[in-house]
């Protein structure tokens, strides 16, 4: 990132942000005056139950949809339509399935002010790190859904956005290919100091993750934040020490009383 | 070897099915036979035709017509069909029309057509034109209004926008059904083309097929349709190889990884 | 789910059983209707005042009228079992000789060498039938004009190949004389003479008086011609009644044909000096037949031998309704 904004001021400032859906005339809030300010090169994760808006607050923050009130600020600036400034990695891919996986990388490289022998240096570096070298030349159909995730991440960090959004992306890969995901994450997010924002249904997901976990409740009601304490690096053995598995229990059991 | 000669029968097992189904009805069904002629009579007709050179002029000049209105009724469907597929008042202005002027049966506009441009060429491709048109106009609004979201946000979200996003991102995204609507287009033109020829022509395979008819050889008209349906085959399998070769990716689509 | 697709199974069955009881028409054996194909001209005139006068009901006959555009589409229509009687010029049927079709004539009802010919464009720079050569000129296809305008050409020096013909059907003729390539056009009345009206001064006629002479025919069924005879017979009695009113009551005629083909009266009454409404069966009509059984093999419209037309005529119909005007000997 080499605009001017300083790394102390918070980077992303949601004010007030509101957004509701129509139901048989009835307006129904999913988020109701939501406020929140992300440091640079913060990682939070947000967790809640299906349909307490996690997806719709990213939607919201990428520009695809708008508040019925409040703002969100990436620099200052009001955002109100998507942009390279905003990465966004879905639960689906969304991969473009008439070009290459290397071109597919390239894709937001192409929209940026930068030559063709930068081009090619940027997609060979990543796709060095998503370990994809030897299928570059591939359509994402003959890819495996981790391999295509994979590229997925690769497209949207390529072009160093300074928030990148994640919306449940690994929850359809086993196990072992999410771990090797987690471990791709983690590098990006620190090659690049990104912004991240990750939504996701697996608790401890979050927490071996993120920095921060923003809780989401039905119905646009209050949220809370918990900051996460574990120190970096987090070897996957954290999982089973006592500290992590009572702050789990702790967020679990919120929800669970909910109901 | 064995293989081959598998995939060898395969293929001509249906028409030897055919013509033993023929050569029973000619046998047996008492149907008069000036009307439902042999498998060899049709062969000679065949035979008659290429020997004159006919044949070889009918196929040009139909093709070249049936060509023409493809190009042309492709594109115009192309254009208008992203059109009206992506903004919103063009749909709602002109899409009934177009949907009111599709049901219109292309034997019914032929007459129309010669009262108002004459037998010339211009007339034929106009009727192979119009039928064309209208399955590439359909299923290019249909695809291209159809465009998974989440493509269009993550395009939008890397950066394109404008004719980047159209050219790039929504045409392709949307091109099998477009392709669909082009392989319907071949068809609909072969059919339009034989009608057009029928009246106001002196070459051409519908031309060939109607003047057959008016001196009772339907042995011929029989030898036309054969030739008809062996080039509507050809031309599928052509659009297929073409397709394929252009876009790799739809085929990968429906194979396994 | 499976009520809905009960519901619209019924409904589909119930609009089909609708359709077809409202669109079936009585069929021919059952209510011994007699169907007469008739081809849209006035030369078909006797069968359309044997019906308006109530010829055919006098001799007992249920008969209905059934247009067509053309002569060929009756004698389609008699062939394919739709029709009993065919109204259609000799050219048509000849061809289905080839096919040894069970067809047979019972009669020519009118004869003319001014019904059909050609107009050719002043503007196209035809002056002279000699102009013609490399010509486009637009004749219906498989029609006695067809045959015309072959013998018409060769009368005049010209071959076949030196000019190139569409195909196109005299109701199509108007709108495309005035268009485009089209130098010629050959057809009969009264589609020629709005041709010729239509380009004015730009018109030039070529008569084909000296052609041949063309024949208009009753053509029915071998069955109807030998079994059931009698209702040849009484058809013929019917429209040799007709003829003869028709020629006592020219403006009554002509009003009925008129009225019945969708024609202007005054049109039809200058044109009708050029009619000759007859029954009969003459040997000019097996001499012509054979004619154009030689032509139709020359021009490759045909394979084979050129078949006896003799036994595609009967005239044992005619012979008991009108003996004299019978001069053909037939084979059978």
């Amino acid at each position: 990132m080499n605009d001017s904004y300083p790394a102390n001021k918070p980077l992303l400032v949601y004010d007030q942000l509101t957004v509701t859906y129509l139901s048989r005339g009835i307006r129904i809030a999913i988020l109701e005056s939501l406020s929140l300010k992300l440091e640079t090169g913060e990682f939070l994760a947000i967790v809640g139950p299906s349909g307490c808006g996690k997806s719709t607050l990213l939607n919201v923050t990428a520009g695809f949809k708008m508040p019925e009130s409040g703002t969100i600020r990436l620099k200052g600036k009001l955002i109100s339509k998507p942009s390279l400034q905003i990465g966004f990695v879905s639960q689906s891919y969304v991969l473009f399935e008439w070009l290459t996986v290397e071109d597919n990388i390239a894709f937001g490289l192409q929209s940026q002010k930068h030559s063709k022998k930068e081009i090619r240096q940027i997609v060979d570096n990543l796709l060095e790190v998503i370990g994809l070298t030897a299928q570059r030349a591939y359509y994402p159909a003959q890819l495996s859904g981790g391999m295509q995730q994979r590229v997925a991440l690769a497209r949207s960090i390529a072009s160093e956005p300074p928030v990148l959004l994640l919306d449940e992306p690994f929850s359809a890969l086993d196990s072992e290919t999410r771990i090797k995901m987690h471990e791709l994450l983690l590098r990006l997010w620190t090659d690049h100091n990104t912004t991240i924002l990750f939504v996701t249904h697996d608790i401890e997901e979050a927490l071996i993750l993120a920095d921060r976990v923003l809780m989401l409740e039905k119905n646009g009601k209050p949220v809370s934040t918990r900051d996460i304490p574990f120190i970096r690096p987090r070897p996957r053995s954290i999982i089973h020490t006592e500290q992590f598995q009572i702050m789990a229990g702790e967020i679990l059991s919120h929800y669970e009383t909910l109901t | 070897m064995k293989y081959k000669a598998q995939q060898f029968l395969k293929i001509c097992a249906p028409f030897a099915l055919m013509i033993f189904f023929w050569i029973i009805a000619n046998r047996y069904s008492g149907v008069n036979p000036a009307l439902l002629p042999t498998p060899l009579e049709v062969g000679n007709a065949l035979k008659e035709f290429a020997i004159s050179g006919n044949l070889l002029w009918d196929i040009l000049w139909s093709l070249r017509r049936a060509a023409l209105g493809l190009i042309f009724g492709g594109l115009l469907g192309l254009f208008i069909g992203t059109i009206t597929g992506r903004i919103n008042a063009f749909n709602w202005l002109f899409s009934p029309l177009f949907n009111g002027f599709r049901a219109l049966p292309p034997v019914a506009i032929v007459p129309l057509v010669i009262v108002w441009a004459g037998l010339g060429e211009s007339g034929k491709v106009f009727v192979t034109t119009w039928a064309a048109f209208f399955p590439v106009w359909l299923n290019t609004h249909s695809g291209v209004s159809s465009v998974d979201k989440g493509i269009i946000w993550a395009a939008r979200s890397l950066g394109a926008r404008g004719s980047r996003l159209l050219f790039g991102v929504t045409l392709p995204a949307a091109l099998s059904q477009i392709l669909v609507g082009f392989r319907l287009a071949i068809s609909t033109t072969l059919i339009c083309v034989i009608v057009a020829e029928m009246t106001g022509a002196y070459v051409g395979l519908g031309f060939r097929l109607q003047i057959s008819y008016l001196v009772f050889r339907v042995d011929r008209m029989l030898a036309c349709l054969v030739v008809l349906a062996i080039i509507g085959i050809c031309a599928d399998r052509l659009f297929s190889l073409v397709t394929t070769w252009l876009f790799p990716w739809i085929k990968l689509r429906h194979e396994p990884r | 789910m499976k009520n809905k697709i009960f519901l619209i199974g019924a409904i589909i069955i119930a609009i089909s059983v609708l359709a077809y009881l409202l669109t079936r028409g009585p069929s021919n054996d059952s209510t011994g209707k007699i169907i007469i194909a008739e081809g849209t001209q006035p030369i078909a005139a006797p069968i359309y005042i044997a019906y308006a006068n109530g010829y055919f009901k006098d001799e007992g006959l249920n008969v209905e009228l059934v247009s067509f555009p053309t002569g060929k589409f009756c004698l389609d229509a008699l062939i394919g079992g739709k029709a009993d009687f065919a109204t259609v010029a000799e050219t048509p049927i000849v061809h289905a000789t080839f096919k040894d079709q069970p067809i047979r004539i019972v009669a020519t009802i009118h004869r003319s060498r001014k019904n059909t010919f050609c107009i050719g464009r002043k503007d196209k720079g035809v002056n002279v039938p000699a102009d013609l050569k490399g010509k486009i000129v637009a004749v219906p296809f498989g029609t006695n004009a067809q045959f015309a305008l072959d013998t018409f050409l060769r009368k005049n020096d010209l071959k076949s190949q030196d000019l190139t013909f569409i195909n196109l059907s005299p109701p199509e003729m108007n709108g495309q004389v005035l268009k485009g390539d089209v130098a010629a056009v050959v057809a009969w009345q009264p589609y020629i003479g709005r041709a010729k009206k239509n380009l004015g001064d730009n018109a030039v006629p070529f008569s084909f008086e000296n052609v041949y002479e063309e024949t208009y025919n009753i053509v029915t069924s071998v069955l109807i011609a030998g079994e059931k005879k009698d209702i040849a017979i009484k058809i013929l009695k019917a429209l040799d009644r007709a003829i003869d009113f028709m020629k006592a009551n020219r403006d009554e005629t002509i009003r009925i044909v008129s009225q019945r083909i969708g024609m202007e009266k005054s049109e039809l009454d200058t044109i009708w000096p050029i009619y000759n409404f007859g029954l009969d069966l003459r040997q000019s009509l097996i001499e012509t037949m054979t004619l154009q059984g030689n032509w139709a093999v020359k021009q490759g419209h045909q394979n084979g031998q050129v078949p006896d037309m003799r036994n595609f005529v009967s005239t044992t119909a005619l012979k008991v309704v009108k003996f004299d005007a019978v001069s053909i000997k037939e084979s059978n």
